[in-house]
């Protein structure tokens, strides 16, 4: 150790140590995935209260989302869940390759990187396009923002109508975050295609828009939770 | 030491040896089968009540409480091993998570009061459902 170090001022508030050895970005980052939880949780609270007061006149998830919504397949009935559960395995491997794609970039594998960050996208679009598939289907058969079909009926017979709008409310927005990510991850693709991040020295980028990525699955393990598993 | 401090912004701070790499790496698998496992479950477990293949006696709550578990699981998962929070400094872990904690005041007062106008209606109204409702329901569409 030379005599400079211990010139250096080592506590915590003069920025001699780095208490949370993490980038300025990435720390940003978080807060804003924080700021949006409280959004999402805002959404699903309202919609777990408004169900609470109106709880018998609830459409049952098992009716709601019985077909697989694929034109063509759409004969197919009385397969509850089955197609959202198709969603959810597709947004849970595109995490899985985002996050082998921050592995490989934490390596310098550019190539990696490039490997991991196609299927995830693929994946992505992949999703949204399930999601307009349900949408349409749905839309089709008479649930809108404010109109709910008597077969969708809870166990009171009536139906709350409250339904229609959470759902294409909070999926809606949900929708809208898988399709930021997509954009985020075709400029991540480009700028590592071109080598930026090689010359930059590292690929935290794909760290900081791989968390965002990540946050898109974990909101719907809880939209998932409220809306078709409950 | 100083040398090292002016050239952080170049430096690739995710850096990881090969065998930590091969660690996180077997890391991710094991969690990817987990989150699929859980996921399964919790969908065998929802389609089964819907059917009332589960013994009528089983309480619905019983099985909320399994679900709600589940996802909290899950969450957690994804944010420790595919949000890299596992690995991280303990502040951050903190500064993190500590927000967080709010909710779960937010999550039961609001649903308490939610449970409570229904109850009240209750009241008002006997095994009825709120005028409002019924009002509601001239308007909803026939479907076939």
């Amino acid at each position: 150790m030379s005599a400079q170090t211990t010139t250096l001022d080592k506590s915590s508030w003069n920025g001699g140590v780095e208490p949370m050895k993490a980038s300025y970005g990435k720390l940003m980052m978080w807060y804003f995935l924080i700021s949006d939880t409280f959004t999402f949780v805002a959404f699903l609270v309202s919609y777990a209260t408004l169900r609470m007061t109106n709880s018998e006149a609830w459409p049952k998830a098992s009716k709601v989302f019985s077909s697989i919504p694929i034109p063509g397949l759409d004969h197919l009935k009385d397969l509850p869940l089955v197609f959202v559960s198709i969603m959810t395995f597709i947004l849970i491997i595109s995490s899985v390759t985002m996050v082998r794609a921050v592995q490989e970039g934490a390596m310098m594998n550019r190539k990696g990187v490039i490997k991991n960050l196609i299927p995830t996208i693929l994946f992505g679009i992949l999703f949204l396009l399930c999601q307009y598939f349900e949408w349409s289907h749905l839309i089709e058969h008479g649930m809108t923002m404010t109109s709910m079909p008597s077969d969708f009926a809870g166990e009171n017979g009536l139906v709350a109508k409250q339904f229609g709008s959470f759902f294409f409310t909070i999926t809606g927005f949900h929708g809208l975050h898988v399709l930021g990510g997509v954009i985020l991850n075709l400029y991540l693709l480009l700028k590592t295609a071109k080598g930026d991040f090689d010359r930059l020295g590292h690929y935290e980028m794909v760290e900081k828009i791989g968390l965002y990525w990540h946050f898109v699955d974990l909101v719907w393990v809880y939209v998932f939770l409220a809306f078709y598993l409950m | 030491m100083a040398h090292h401090e002016e050239n952080i912004k170049l430096e690739n701070h995710l850096a990881m040896t090969q065998h930590e790499y091969e660690h996180h790496k077997t890391d991710v698998w094991k969690t990817t089968i987990l989150l699929s496992v859980v996921t399964i479950v919790e969908v065998v477990f929802a389609i089964y009540y819907e059917k009332s293949l589960i013994p009528a006696g089983w309480p619905l709550w019983a099985l909320r409480l399994f679900l709600v578990a589940a996802s909290l699981i899950k969450a957690v998962y994804i944010m420790a091993v595919f949000m890299h929070v596992k690995h991280e400094k303990k502040a951050f872990i903190f500064t993190i998570t500590i927000p967080f904690t709010l909710l779960i005041w937010m999550i039961i007062s609001f649903m308490y009061d939610g449970d409570s106008w229904n109850k009240m209606n209750k009241n008002r109204f006997g095994e009825n459902p709120h005028p409002a409702v019924i009002e509601q329901n001239k308007s909803v569409t026939k479907h076939h």
